[in-house]
């Protein structure tokens, strides 16, 4: 009842709600956070309160004295810490609703990874409304890709789009309004990171944080030999020394240190053409694959994907925000009364 | 090959993008298949996006993707190509919505001629209402003309005589309706029984008159629906005059004075119609000014509800309209507009706009 009341005063909120960043998205708004997924938690007397949420405790991430702890709550698309998820959702809800003074209650819509279990798509239902939403709606996230990033979703025509975010590489094949095939790798930029890391440690014998390594990502990672050789300067903690060290990195070094990851990704966007029906499989190739995701923005990951599939690939206008913005327009479709467009949970 | 491709291009009036992107394939020497190969697509699709003939192609976000792939394939600046396509892409956008403004502005045309239609026939239809109406009026004096006869013929006086200083005009006037009952189911057909309460007061008014007022009143009452001849007011007098017993004897008689509610509501409803016009007359004469400095769509309705303006205006425009108030304005680009009302500038931050539209009401 009071929860009705309050929904009176909040706006429908899209949440993309993912492993390395959070993003919502507001009716008329747009996109109006943008965060990491990061809450820096402080123990004091036995007794625990959130220090930092977003990219204040992003900073803090691996930099943090012994009473405070930066913990990313979501692990592979899926909730790690239950707590601690609800306790950043409510944050980040109540920033969106700043100038309210009223507590919001908005109605939610959650992108959920394809293949999330049940106990899962519960767990994340269950924080958000702890958090303070009044509803729930929980979409699959290469939906919400490819409806934000404008693909024809709702024509009797088959779309491929490859969600590459930061814990999970989604792969689907949509037609419809409808999931076709779907298929959902744990592989995603933070599997970079960490290959980025096992690298330096094996042949520079460093180590360096997940901070660092997603920096070298950013600046010089790429996916296709033959690009511009870039090069970037690190500092890491030497093994043998016990003292930091400085060396240089090029994308040359990157690419091989990806090559795992980028083949598992290769592999699984193989394995979804398969498993398409010959009609769809021939839109596809008429058209091509769409990416979307952070990790769409690694250099050459998409002439990669065309070498190997032999298909055209694109990668979708601003591709971060995709998965928030398709969320925010099926939010749109859930007000028109079409929401049995979509499967929604 | 190039020469014909440079002729269709001539054909189709190519732009800066895709002669950019043929120069550049040509700079490096690639033909169309070998681009096709590199992009993994159709040559026919390659020669479209050289040709900028978008219609072949599948979308704005395929078609961004190819020629960013295109660009990074021959060499050229993705971002320039993107910038350059994205103009393009604006630019047939407007086109559009100027077709579609055009189209709506031709659909309106043709409503407002549906609306005229619509009024025509429904003052035809009005009219013959009306005259219908009064055709019935004059059917019903004459069913009133012979009850009223029939009033002096009635051989109802079995009650107790009572003095005619005791005559309750309204139990008069029930007399008269009691008497005839075709009389009493016309009036049926215009008042309903169950907003009888209403009527009081001119029943009491009746009351405090004299019997032979009354009569008259009462005569009054009935031409109200019926716009009657000055006949039946003087029949009924006589009758009175004629007849006053059996009319009072009927007093304790509950039927009739429902009749008599009924006939005084047709009074009061008509005494509210005619109160109706006054009041649009109480419109406040108000002043507005408008001025563009770009392009907004504006729209004004004045206090009678009538448009006075409606239509897409260019920066430098000024409106001026002086009328009755409160005024409806709609406003499509707010940051385009500055609007003046009684000479003060109107403060768009009390007003709820929407992606740069506003809609709002000036009143005094």
């Amino acid at each position: 009842m009071f929860k009705k009341i309050r929904g009176l005063f909040s706006s429908d909120l899209s949440i993309d709600l993912g492993t390395a960043n959070t993003l919502i998205y507001v009716r008329e708004r747009g996109i109006v956070l943008d965060e990491p997924s990061v809450v820096a938690i402080r123990n004091h007397a036995a007794q625990k309160s959130v220090a930092a949420v977003g990219a204040e405790a992003k900073r803090m991430l691996g930099r943090t004295p012994g009473n405070i702890t930066a913990i990313r709550p979501l692990k592979d698309g899926v909730i790690a810490d239950f707590v601690v998820t609800e306790k950043m959702l409510q944050h980040f809800i109540h920033k969106v609703h700043e100038n309210s003074f009223i507590t919001p209650s908005p109605r939610v819509l959650i992108c959920v990874p394809s293949k999330s279990t049940q106990v899962e798509k519960k767990a994340i239902r269950e924080s958000a409304l702890g958090a303070g939403a009044r509803e729930v709606f929980l979409i699959e996230e290469p939906m919400a890709a490819a409806i934000g990033a404008g693909l024809p979703v709702e024509e009797a025509h088959g779309s491929m789009v490859v969600d590459i975010g930061g814990g999970t590489t989604e792969i689907a094949i949509i037609s419809l309004n409808g999931i076709v095939y779907a298929d959902s790798v744990r592989i995603g930029g933070d599997r970079f990171d960490e290959a980025i890391v096992a690298y330096v440690r094996r042949n520079y014998g460093s180590l360096i944080g997940d901070t660092t390594a997603e920096r070298i990502k950013h600046e010089i990672g790429c996916a296709y030999e033959g690009l511009e050789l870039r090069e970037i300067d690190v500092r890491g903690r030497n093994l043998a020394e016990g003292i930091p060290r400085g060396f240089t990195l090029n994308s040359e070094e990157i690419l091989e240190a990806l090559q795992e990851s980028l083949a598992s990704i290769v592999q699984s966007v193989k394995g979804a053409l398969e498993q398409s029906p010959p009609e769809l499989a021939s839109d596809i190739a008429e058209r091509g694959i769409v990416l979307t995701g952070g990790g769409s923005l690694l250099r050459g990951l998409d002439r990669l994907l065309s070498e190997e599939t032999g298909l055209p690939v694109i990668v979708a206008e601003d591709p971060l925000t995709c998965v928030a913005r398709g969320g925010g327009k099926a939010l749109e479709l859930i007000d028109k009364n079409e929401s049995g467009m979509f499967p929604l949970d | 090959m190039n020469k014909q491709l440079k002729d269709d291009s001539d054909n189709n009036q190519v732009t800066g993008l895709g002669k950019a992107l043929r120069q550049g394939r040509e700079n490096k020497s690639f033909s169309v298949s070998r681009v096709a190969d590199g992009l993994h697509l159709r040559p026919s699709i390659v020669t479209a996006i050289e040709d900028e003939d978008y219609d072949l192609l599948p979308g704005d976000l395929f078609l961004k993707g190819y020629i960013r792939s295109y660009a990074r394939l021959v060499g050229l600046d993705e971002e320039k190509m993107i910038n350059l396509l994205d103009q393009r892409l604006s630019d047939q956008a407007n086109e559009k919505t100027v077709k579609k403004q055009a189209l709506s502005k031709q659909k309106r045309q043709k409503n407002s001629k549906h609306a005229i239609l619509v009024l025509v026939i429904a003052g035809i239809v009005g009219a013959a209402f009306y005259m219908w109406s009064q055709r019935l009026g004059d059917a019903n004096i004459g069913v009133f003309d012979t009850a009223t006869e029939s009033v002096a013929d009635t051989p109802i006086i079995d009650s107790d005589p009572v003095d005619t200083t005791d005559l309750d005009p309204q139990g008069f006037t029930e007399t008269v309706e009691l008497t005839e009952n075709a009389q009493a189911e016309i009036v049926n057909t215009e008042a309903k029984p169950d907003e009888a309460p209403v009527v009081n007061e001119p029943i009491n008014d009746v009351a405090s008159e004299s019997t032979q007022g009354l009569l008259v009143d009462d005569a009054s009452l009935a031409s109200v629906s019926s716009e009657p001849s000055v006949e039946p007011v003087s029949e009924i007098e006589q009758t009175f005059e004629i007849e006053p017993k059996p009319v009072v004897e009927l007093e304790q008689d509950v039927r009739p004075n429902l009749d008599v509610v009924q006939e005084s509501e047709v009074l009061s409803a008509d005494v509210v119609e005619t109160e109706l016009p006054s009041a649009d007359s109480s419109l406040k004469i108000g002043e507005v000014r408008v001025t563009f400095s770009g392009d907004c769509w504006f729209t004004l309705k004045n206090g009678e509800g009538k448009t006075i303006y409606a239509d897409l205006n260019r920066a430098g425009d000024e409106i001026n309209y002086s009328g009755p108030a409160p005024f409806q304005l709609v406003i499509g680009a707010v940051s385009e507009v500055s609007v003046f009302f009684e000479q003060e500038p109107v403060d768009f931050s009390t007003v709820r706009v929407r992606n740069n539209r506003a809609e709002l009401e000036l009143t005094h």
